[in-house]
């Protein structure tokens, strides 16, 4: 009787490693930017404070 | 006599010291993060900060680039963070020098730069707390994710995660719209076992909170608050509302990949993904591939593991 390759002694069926590739968003988790969209930090024309919102994502 | 502010983000307690009332402001939305700074605890992070009007070159070796505002040096006395602003000049803005455990800081603000611009000054302004707060989580049970944390109605405490775009502030709109829940954020979540203050008598140390934090989505909920965490979905746009169990290594990748860690060094990601192990051997993780109307919070409130 043929024996099955691919279960192993305990009964526990192989399964071969498999890749996934999972996408990371650099840009998004080093915190390099304001989160509202086009603001790059204190300072901007027409005002200064609380221009480094934390709104957005 | 030094003025002072303390705020506590993530179980995480920050003191803010300066010589002026504006030093220790907390704008909103970190301003509803404060907590009583005469408190018995000794914070776990503590900042001083001063003026300075004359200019210091960085010193040591440069070890992360974030391509915009904030760039990060080493020495041997700790890490040297510069924040610069084109709206500001060439110079740095301010730097902030802290030691290796993120324990001690100071923050050098830039006279010069601020004066010439009659800008106000706001020394914790943005990226620089969430970048202390993050930092410092590397020496704790803890990371910081991208996601949304809801609890209720029913008790129940769930955080959504997912990159920009995924559906998290659509999300927490949905909900708010038609169950009375209690959102923690809409953008940034801190994962974590209970720090020792927040301990009661009789808890398992090693159970799983989430904590909402300042740093919301275009929602704006923000919430100084925790939750047990029960339940993890990875939000995905697609049709039928579609759950789908994640095996370990699985959802350690995709938390990681929606986590926000330093990566300037190795011990760091190391200590992201043993932690990650660990939420994912505790909190039953789920991909979400879900369409955003009602029947997508039908279907986790009607859902059982």
């Amino acid at each position: 009787m043929q024996q099955n390759s691919n279960r192993s002694p305990g009964g526990k069926i192989y399964e071969p490693p498999r890749l996934t590739t999972i996408s990371l968003r650099p840009e998004e988790a080093v915190l390099g930017h304001c989160k509202v969209m086009g603001s790059n930090g204190p300072g901007q024309p027409g005002g200064c404070s609380f221009l480094c919102s934390s709104a957005g994502s | 006599m030094p003025h002072c502010s303390d705020f506590r983000i993530g179980g995480i307690q920050v003191r803010v010291t300066g010589g002026n009332v504006s030093d220790v402001a907390l704008a909103p939305p970190l301003d509803a993060f404060r907590v009583e700074s005469n408190c018995p605890h000794v914070p776990d992070v503590a900042v001083q900060v001063h003026w300075s009007t004359t200019y210091t070159p960085s010193l040591g070796r440069s070890l992360f680039d974030s391509g915009s505002i904030w760039r990060l040096h080493e020495n041997n006395r700790g890490l040297q963070f510069d924040f610069r602003s084109t709206n500001l000049g060439d110079q740095p803005y301010k730097k902030l020098f802290v030691d290796k455990q993120f324990r001690t800081a100071t923050l050098q603000m830039n006279a010069k730069c601020f004066a010439a611009h009659a800008c106000v000054a706001l020394p914790l302004e943005y990226p620089l707390d969430e970048l202390l707060i993050m930092h410092r989580l590397t020496q704790e049970p803890a990371i910081e994710l991208h996601g949304v944390g809801i609890v209720g109605p029913n008790g129940a405490s769930n955080l959504f995660i997912g990159h920009s775009g995924a559906g998290k502030s659509t999300t927490a709109r949905l909900w708010t719209s038609l169950h009375p829940v209690k959102i923690l954020s809409d953008d940034r979540i801190i994962v974590r076992e209970s720090p020792a203050r927040e301990l009661q008598p009789g808890d398992d140390p090693r159970q799983i909170f989430m904590y909402g934090t300042p740093w919301h989505g275009e929602a704006c909920f923000a919430l100084p608050e925790r939750a047990l965490l029960q339940r993890i979905f990875i939000l995905e746009h697609g049709s039928g509302n579609v759950l789908t169990r994640l095996s370990r290594s699985q959802a350690v990748a995709e938390l990681f990949a929606r986590s926000f860690v330093p990566f300037h060094r190795h011990e760091y990601v190391e200590h992201a993904l043993s932690f990650l192990e660990q939420v994912a051997d505790s909190i039953p993780c789920y991909r979400y591939d879900f369409e955003p109307d009602e029947r997508a919070v039908e279907r986790i409130l009607n859902f059982r593991d």
